[in-house]
C-alpha cells in the first residue's frame, strides 16, 4: 500500500464500513429494544384491562351476593323452613336464589347453606336442593372462609366436582343462620378471560386466586408441571401485591404478572423472548441491506474522491519526475485551489527561479570565457616578443644606453605580466611592480615626470587582486587627469586592509571628472582591447563583479582638484578564496 | 498513528454499541395505593357525582378507589358487609359514609385490630373520633331554615322532611333548622317526617301532611331527591320549599322557582377531597382531623352566576 491513492481509498473505505457497520449494529439494537418494549407495553395494557374488567365482574358479583345475603325475603324463608321444615319453603328459596343469579352472567349458581340444617339450596335447575350435607364439610368451608375475603376455590358441596370460584357471605338474622355462597365457573372464566390469550407468542397464562391457587390455565397442564410454573411465578414476583402489575425479562422468557386490587386473582404469563423478536428476523434482513447498499456506495465514493484527491498529486509527481530527467521547461498544471493548488504553483515558481539562475550562470560563465580568451589574445608569440626585445635591450647596454635598457626592460616585465600564463591574479605588490614600470614608459613617452607615491601597508602588499586591475585606472589618470605638460602630475597609491576587506585608492590631482563622466565611464559596456591604453575602466568594472559580485565595489569620487577611485574587494591571499 | 486512529474509532463504535443496549432488567413499578370506599348509595345523582370525584383525584394521584354501595341508603348491614370485606381485604384506607352513625359497626374495629385508617365523608360518626370531610350539615341547616324563616316574612308553622335520624348529616341538619326556628319567636316547627334519605315522599304522604298540617307554609327538605319527589307532587302547590345537594335537575327546580333555596353541597368536591385526604393520610401529610367544605346558599337570583361558576 505505497501508493497515497490506495492509502485514501482504504482510509475512507474504513471510515465508511465502520461508521455504517456501528450505526447499524445500534439501530438493530435500538429496534430490538424497542420492539420488545412496544410488546411488553402493549402486553401488559391489555392484562391490566382483562384483569381490571374480572375484578369488575367480581365486584359485581359480590354486589349481588352482599345484596343477596342480607335479602329479608330469604332470610324469612330460612327463618320458616327452620320452623316447618317443609320442601315447600326450599322450592321457594330457589325461586329467590334463581331471581339473583340472573342479575350476573359471571354467577354460575348460588347456594345457600342452612347450616344448623345441614340443607343446601341452589339456584340451579337440578338439584334444586340437597339436604343432610355433611357437617365436616359446612365446618370446613366455613373455616375456610372465615375472615377471608373471597373470592376463593372451593369444593362444590352437591357434586365434589373440582373447584370453583366463589364467594360466600354469612346471613346474618339475630346470629348467622346460614351461608350464601355465589359461584362462578371455571370455564366462564376461562372463556371470558383465558381462551383469547392464547396464541403463538404465549407459552403459559394462568389465572391464580389470592392464594396462588389455579383457577384456570391456557394449556393442559397439570399436577407437578403447574406446580413448578407456579413456583416459578412465586419467585419472580414474591413482592408484588394486590393492584400491582409486574415484568420480569430474563435471557429466554418474559413473564408478566397482574394482581387485581379487589379480588386479588392473578394473571400470570410467560412468552418466549424469540418468538417475541421474531420480527426482527425481516428487520434484520433490511439493515443488512443498508448496510450492503450504504458499503457499495460508500466504495464507490471513496474510489472517486480518492481519484479527485490523488489527481494534483499525480500531476506534481509526474512533473517532479520530467524534471529530474532534465525536462526543465516542464510546469505543473494547476488544477485545484487548496494546498496542492498551491504547492504546484510554488514548485512552478521554484522552477523558474531555478531556470533564471542557471541562465545567468551560463551566461557569466561565458563572459568568464570571453575574458580569457581576451587574455590569451595577448601571449601570441610571447617568446618571439620577449627574445627580441631582450636582445634590444642588450644592444642597448652594449652601446651605453643604459636608460634606453631600463626602459626596454620595462617594457619587457609590463608585456609579460600581461600575457603571463601565472593566472589571474597578482599579490598587491607585484600589481604596484608593474604600475612602476607602466608609470616610467609613461614618462618616457611624455618626456616628463609623473610624481608617483606607494603607500602599501604589509597587510595589504600580499592580497591578491585580479591581474591589471590597478594600470587602467592609473593609465586614466595620465591620459585623462593630470596636465602631463605642467609637470606636476601627481598620483597617490594606497592599499589598506580593513578587516576582511582590502582597500586600494588611486588618487590623482588632475582636473577632475564630471558626474555624467563618471557614470558614461561606468556604466559604458567593455570594448575589445587594443593593447594597455584600451584595457578601459569597464573592463575592471566587469572583472571585478565577475570574481567578487556584490562583495567588491569600483566608485570615483571627483571634483576640480582631482580624481579618486576607490576599489573594495575582499582581502584573499589564496587564489582558492 | 495510522493504527492508533484505527484503534480509537473502533473502541469508539464499540461503545456506541454497548451505550446502545438496555438493560433488560425492569424496574419494579411502585404499589399504587388502594382506597376502599362504600357510599350509602351509589345510583343517585349525587352519589354518582361523589364517586366521579373520587375517581378524578384517583386518576390525578395514582390510587385506586373500590366504589361500593348498598342499593338504598337504608341497608345498613349491606353497608357493613361491604366496609368489613373492604377491610378484609387489606385496603390502604376506607372512606365509609355511614347509613348508621350512631352504633359502631364491626368493620371499625377489625380497622383498628388491623391498622387500616377509616374516615368518613359526606355524613360523620356520631363518636366524632373518625375523620370528617364534608359540609357542617348544622350550618346548612341552619342556613335553610334562615332562607325559608325570611321568605315566610319569619311567621307561620314549617315542616321538616328529613333522612333517617341514624344518619349525622340528616341529624345535624334538622339540629341545625331547630336551633335556628328557635330564634324566631312567630315561627315553630310543626312536624318532623324521618325516613328519606335519598328517596322519594308519595304525593299521598304530601297530601296527608297538607291535610294535618294546614298552617305549614314552607318545608325544610335535607335531601334534594326527596324534595324533587315533593315538587312533582300537586298536592305540594304553593309551598315554599328549601332543600339541600347540588344536582342538575334540582337546579333547574331552582330556577324555575319550584324551590326557594338550595344548600350547593357538591358531590364531586367531596368525593375529590375525600381522596385527597386518605392519600395524605398515608403519606402522613394530613394537618387537620377534618375537612370543613364549604357550601353556597343558592337561590333563583345567583344560581346563574353559581352555573356559570362551576361549568366554566
Amino acid at each position: 500500500m505505497r501508493s497515497i491513492r490506495s492509502k485514501v481509498l482504504v482510509s475512507i473505505l474504513l471510515i465508511a464500513v465502520i461508521t455504517a457497520s456501528g450505526i447499524t449494529v445500534i439501530f438493530y439494537v435500538k429496534s430490538a429494544a424497542t420492539i420488545e418494549e412496544n410488546y411488553i407495553a402493549s402486553n401488559q395494557q391489555q392484562n391490566r384491562q382483562i384483569i381490571e374488567s374480572l375484578d369488575q365482574a367480581m365486584q359485581e358479583v359480590y354486589h349481588v351476593l352482599v345484596e343477596a345475603s342480607c335479602d329479608e325475603a330469604i332470610k324469612a324463608k330460612i327463618k320458616e323452613y327452620t320452623t316447618e321444615k317443609e320442601d315447600k319453603t326450599l322450592a321457594e328459596m330457589v325461586g329467590l336464589l334463581q331471581s339473583y343469579n340472573e342479575r350476573d352472567t359471571a354467577i354460575s349458581s348460588f347456594h345457600l347453606i342452612i347450616s344448623d340444617e345441614q340443607v343446601l339450596v341452589t339456584s340451579e335447575a337440578y338439584p334444586k336442593y340437597k339436604k343432610v350435607i355433611e357437617r365436616r364439610s359446612i365446618q370446613a368451608l366455613i373455616k375456610e372462609t372465615e375472615n377471608q375475603a373471597g373470592p376463593l376455590l372451593l369444593n362444590n358441596l352437591i357434586s365434589g366436582r373440582r373447584p370453583h370460584l366463589a364467594f360466600v357471605e354469612p346471613i346474618n338474622d339475630n346470629g348467622t343462620v346460614g351461608y350464601l355462597c355465589a359461584n362462578i365457573e371455571e370455564r366462564y372464566l376461562y372463556y371470558n378471560y383465558i381462551s383469547e390469550m392464547r396464541n403463538d407468542t404465549i407459552k403459559e397464562v394462568m389465572l391464580l386466586d389470592q392464594k396462588n391457587e389455579v383457577i384456570t390455565t391456557g394449556d393442559d397442564r397439570q399436577g407437578e408441571a403447574l406446580t413448578k410454573t407456579v413456583k416459578v411465578m412465586e419467585g419472580k414476583f414474591k413482592d408484588s401485591g394486590a393492584g400491582s402489575q409486574d415484568v420480569s425479562i430474563d435471557e429466554e422468557t418474559i413473564y408478566f404478572y397482574s394482581r387485581a386490587p379487589f379480588s386479588r386473582c392473578a394473571l400470570y404469563l410467560s412468552v418466549d423472548r424469540e418468538t417475541v423478536l421474531g420480527d426482527l428476523t425481516e428487520l434484520r434482513l433490511y439493515y443488512a441491506g443498508i448496510l450492503v447498499i450504504s458499503l457499495i456506495v460508500a466504495s464507490i465514493l471513496a474510489s472517486y474522491l480518492a481519484r479527485l484527491i490523488y489527481r494534483p498529486v499525480q500531476n506534481l509527481t509526474s512533473t517532479v519526475k520530467h524534471v529530474s530527467e532534465g525536462e526543465l521547461s516542464t510546469r505543473a498544471q494547476v488544477i485545484s485551489r487548496d494546498e496542492m493548488g498551491d504547492l504546484a504553483t510554488e514548485f512552478n515558481q521554484m522552477l523558474n527561479q531555478i531556470e533564471l539562475l542557471i541562465k545567468e550562470l551560463i551566461e557569466k560563465e561565458r563572459l568568464k570565457k570571453d575574458a580569457e580568451l581576451e587574455a590569451l589574445q595577448y601571449q601570441v608569440t610571447p617568446h618571439f616578443m620577449y627574445n627580441t626585445l631582450n636582445s634590444i635591450k642588450y644592444a642597448a647596454l652594449i652601446k651605453g644606453e643604459r636608460e634606453l635598457a631600463d626602459l626596454i626592460e620595462s617594457f619587457v616585465e609590463l608585456l609579460q605580466a600581461s600575457i603571463s600564463k601565472k593566472g589571474a591574479f597578482l599579490t598587491v605588490s607585484e600589481e604596484v611592480h608593474i604600475l612602476q614600470n607602466y608609470v616610467r614608459l609613461q614618462e618616457f613617452r611624455s618626456n616628463t615626470t609623473i610624481k608617483t607615491v606607494y603607500n602599501i601597508e604589509p597587510a595589504a602588499s600580499n592580497c591578491l587582486i585580479p591581474r591589471l586591475i590597478l594600470q587602467p585606472i592609473v593609465e586614466n589618470a595620465i591620459l585623462h587627469g593630470i596636465d602631463i605638460k605642467k609637470g606636476n602630475g601627481l598620483i597617490l597609491i594606497s592599499a589598506v586592509v580593513s578587516g576582511e576587506r582590502l582597500e586600494i585608492e588611486i588618487k590623482d590631482n588632475g582636473r577632475g571628472m564630471s558626474k555624467e563622466q563618471i557614470r558614461t565611464l561606468l556604466n559604458s559596456k567593455v570594448k575589445k582591447t587594443k593593447g594597455f591604453t584600451a584595457v578601459g575602466i569597464p573592463n575592471v568594472r566587469d572583472r571585478l563583479e565577475l570574481y567578487y559580485g556584490e562583495k567588491s565595489q569600483l566608485r570615483y569620487v571627483s571634483d576640480d582638484r582631482g580624481t579618486t577611485v576607490m576599489i573594495y574587494l575582499p582581502a584573499a591571499y589564496d587564489e582558492k578564496e | 498513528m495510522g493504527k492508533r486512529i484505527t484503534g480509537s474509532i473502533l473502541i469508539l463504535a464499540l461503545l456506541l454499541t454497548l451505550c446502545s443496549c438496555k438493560s433488560t432488567q425492569t424496574e419494579m413499578p411502585p404499589r399504587e395505593l388502594i382506597i376502599g370506599v362504600v357510599a350509602k348509595c351509589a345510583n343517585t345523582e349525587y352519589w354518582m357525582s361523589v364517586r366521579s370525584g373520587m375517581e378524578a383525584a384517583a386518576k390525578k394521584s395514582d390510587c385506586r378507589v373500590l366504589f361500593f354501595a348498598p342499593n338504598s341508603e337504608e341497608d345498613a348491614e349491606a353497608q357493613e358487609k361491604l366496609a368489613s370485606s373492604l377491610i378484609r381485604r387489606r385496603v390502604d384506607v376506607l372512606a365509609v359514609s355511614p347509613i348508621d352513625a350512631v352504633n359502631e359497626p364491626a368493620y371499625l374495629r377489625e380497622a383498628r385490630k388491623l391498622g387500616i385508617p377509616v374516615i368518613s365523608y359526606d355524613s360523620a360518626f356520631e363518636s366524632g373520633e373518625i375523620a370528617y370531610i364534608g359540609i357542617d350539615n348544622q350550618l346548612a341547616g341552619y342556613q335553610m331554615a334562615a332562607n325559608l324563616a325570611k321568605r315566610l316574612d319569619y311567621q307561620g308553622e314549617i315542616g321538616i322532611v328529613s333522612g333517617e335520624q341514624d344518619q349525622m348529616c340528616h341529624r345535624e341538619r334538622v339540629e341545625g333548622i331547630k336551633r335556628y326556628i328557635e330564634t324566631v319567636p312567630g315561627m315553630k316547627i310543626s312536624y318532623i317526617e324521618s325516613g328519606y334519605s335519598g328517596a322519594k315522599m308519595s304525593g299521598e304522604k304530601v297530601s296527608e301532611l297538607r291535610r294535618d298540617y294546614p298552617g305549614v307554609k314552607g318545608l325544610v327538605v335535607t335531601s334534594a331527591v326527596t324534595a324533587l319527589g315533593i315538587i312533582e307532587s300537586s298536592e305540594a302547590a304553593g309551598l315554599r320549599i328549601v332543600t339541600i345537594d347540588v344536582q342538575e335537575d334540582v337546579l333547574y327546580a331552582l330556577k324555575n322557582k319550584q324551590i326557594i333555596g338550595l344548600v350547593a353541597q357538591s358531590g364531586y368536591d367531596i368525593g375529590y377531597k375525600t381522596i385527597n385526604y386518605a392519600r395524605a393520610l398515608k403519606t402522613g401529610q394530613v394537618k387537620e382531623k377534618n375537612v370543613i367544605i364549604e357550601a353556597e346558599f343558592l337561590t333563583a337570583e345567583n344560581v346563574e352566576d353559581y352555573l356559570e361558576k362551576h361549568t366554566q
